[in-house]
């Protein structure tokens, strides 16, 4: 994959006065859905803001599929961004407000008004369309920004929040459009303070902590960096004799047995050593597992590691 | 793969350009000229007109029998008026009302950035707002200047307007006030955009701006030049009153009054225009 495929951060520091915002940041991030993780004031929205050229960088250099940003001709082509705030013009219609953005950037107004409605149609709001935007609910505001963050067809699409205020039958819609977005070839990034959706959604997660990436990459692979031992359920009919032979591995640390009697929990430094042994055991001892579930292979446990939270990004 | 938008979207060019540019005009037109935004602005521009039918309608009631009041008197009135209400206050503060939130209002509101975001060159997104602005303040001080000037005919009678304006000087006179009138608001226009755009609370720099134009008449000659009021008071058809204690300086002629705003005007906007390219976007935190 080429740089004109990927959002390039090098070396990039953003410094309001004394206060850091994002300090020496290195990433390239390759098409696909890109969740930015992070809890307040930990840099997601400077990133963004960033990538977006409504920052500039304090040091260093970005480019956006090979576009700088400091080059809003050519960077408003490329993406489409939905910021976190639930702002609008004055006295706009939904459709209105999508038109203005279209005709604004230079497209006829037969063309404005023909993609306002294809891309109102596409985020589930046509009936509301003529309706003023002031007039919306949350959700509707939601889905009104993304329909003006796609209506040109970007490559990329910059997304503060997006899930934000969405009922689940809307967020399950959104999702969905989202995937088809990325799926083809397309860059999506988002920040989301509900894990388990980021979890469910993206190829790759940037965890961040006051102004410092501090694990990029795909879910499994950023937990792979984590030293931390990584926890395993196992519900089985006999967990005491599959407990004693676990025990015997170095790499367990820790086994402790359901109250049930039906199951128990496990950590460990090797995974995959662990799972490559499991099969071995089993057969060994005639037992009948009935599942295994690795419990810290969501972004929700790989960010309480790393960031020491309980999860809430916020 | 190219992106759809990419296709039908003309290449970046002064054709494109010039398209977002009048839509851009369109836009803001509509959002300036419509609600509770233009209110401030249309009270300035209508407090005049009131003032000068009041006094007219005062001073036909007062009138004594068999006087006949000169219109020749009334239009010195009207430049007094002119210069020190309606250029002075309500251009003025008119112009800061509608310039200053040509951006100011969109950071206020936190809806910059749709404009930020669209695929257009910030010069021309500047340019565009200046132009909305200029065709707001222009068209609003127009009209004031138009009424207030019919309303130095009620003394005097309408039946004196026909006369005055096709066979005396009234039309050449009212032309050079509407003239005028687009000159200050060319000129405070771009001043209180740059302001708005440069300071995140415009009422000092505001405050410094009248101070500087209301001690016009106290500064040096070459600091004069550094004033909209300046070149201003040069193209008035009407000599008004100067204040006693002034330093006086050489009226600059027409075409350079003209030029010499049209100039200062451009520098302002190219003040803006090099500031907004550099210009950021922070609402709040993460």
């Amino acid at each position: 994959m080429s740089p004109s495929d990927r959002i390039v951060f090098d070396e990039v520091s953003k410094f309001y006065g004394e206060v850091l915002g994002v300090n020496r940041v290195s990433l390239a991030i390759p098409p696909g859905i890109t969740s930015l993780v992070g809890p307040n004031g930990s840099g997601k929205s400077t990133l963004m803001n960033l990538m977006c050229g409504l920052l500039q960088p304090t040091v260093g250099r970005i480019r956006v599929l090979g576009v700088a940003p400091g080059d809003p001709e050519q960077l408003g082509r490329a993406v489409g961004y939905c910021s976190q705030h639930d702002a609008f013009p004055p006295g706009l219609t939904g459709l209105g407000f999508v038109e203005a953005f279209l005709l604004a950037a230079g497209f006829r107004r037969d063309e404005a008004r023909r993609r306002a409605w294809q891309a109102i149609e596409r985020v589930g709001l046509a009936e509301a369309a003529k309706r003023k935007v002031a007039a919306y609910s949350k959700g509707m505001r939601q889905r009104i920004k993304l329909a003006q963050a796609i209506a040109h067809e970007p490559r990329v699409l910059v997304l503060d929040e997006p899930l934000n205020g969405l009922d689940p039958m809307a967020r399950a819609e959104v999702i969905a459009l989202f995937r088809d977005w990325a799926g083809g070839g397309r860059s999506l990034i988002i920040s989301s303070h509900i894990l388990h959706e980021v979890d469910m959604l993206s190829d790759q997660v940037v965890l961040m902590n006051q102004g410092y990436v501090i694990a990029e990459g795909d879910i499994r692979g950023v937990r792979g960096e984590v030293t931390q031992p990584m926890q395993v359920m196992l519900r089985c009919a006999e967990p005491g004799k599959l407990a004693a032979r676990l025990v015997q591995l170095d790499h367990v640390v820790e086994v402790q047995l359901h109250e049930d009697g039906g199951g128990l929990h496990l950590r460990t430094r090797d995974a995959d050593g662990f799972y490559a042994l499991l099969g071995r055991i089993v057969v060994e001892e005639g037992l009948a597992i009935e599942t295994v579930t690795p419990l810290d292979d969501d972004v929700h446990a790989v960010y309480e590691y790393l960031i020491g939270g309980d999860g809430d990004a916020g | 793969m190219l992106a759809e938008s990419e296709v039908t979207l003309a290449s970046p060019g002064w054709r494109l350009r010039a398209r977002q540019l009048t839509a851009i005009v369109r836009i803001e037109l509509r959002q300036r000229l419509t609600g509770l935004r233009i209110l401030p602005a249309l009270l300035l521009a209508l407090a005049p007109v009131g003032l000068l039918m009041l006094a007219g309608i005062l001073i036909r009631i007062n009138l004594a029998p068999g006087d006949t009041p000169s219109v020749a008197e009334a239009v010195k009135v009207f430049a007094e008026v002119y210069h020190t209400l309606v250029l002075r206050f309500c251009v003025f503060f008119g112009c800061a009302a509608i310039f200053l939130m040509l951006f100011r209002g969109d950071v206020m509101s936190r809806s910059l950035h749709y404009w930020f975001m669209s695929p257009v060159r910030r010069e021309v997104l500047v340019l565009a707002k200046f132009l909305a602005g200029l065709a707001t303040a222009g068209l609003l001080f127009t009209g004031t200047t138009v009424l207030g000037w019919l309303a130095i005919y009620i003394p005097a009678g309408f039946d004196q307007l026909g006369p005055h304006m096709l066979h005396g000087p009234g039309l050449r006179l009212l032309a050079t006030y509407v003239g005028i009138t687009w000159l200050a608001c060319l000129g405070y226009g771009a001043v209180f955009l740059a302001v708005g755009q440069l300071f995140r609370n415009p009422i000092l720099p505001t405050a410094f701006v009248l101070a500087w134009e209301g001690i016009h008449p106290f500064l040096p000659p070459l600091l004069k030049k550094l004033s909209v009021t300046h070149y201003l008071g040069s193209l008035g058809p009407v000599p008004v009153e100067v204040p006693l204690i002034s330093l006086v300086a050489e009226p600059a002629p027409v075409p350079v009054a003209v030029g010499g705003l049209l100039l200062f005007s451009l520098a302002v906007l190219g003040l803006a225009a090099w500031r907004i390219r550099r210009m950021e976007i922070d609402y709040g935190s993460d």
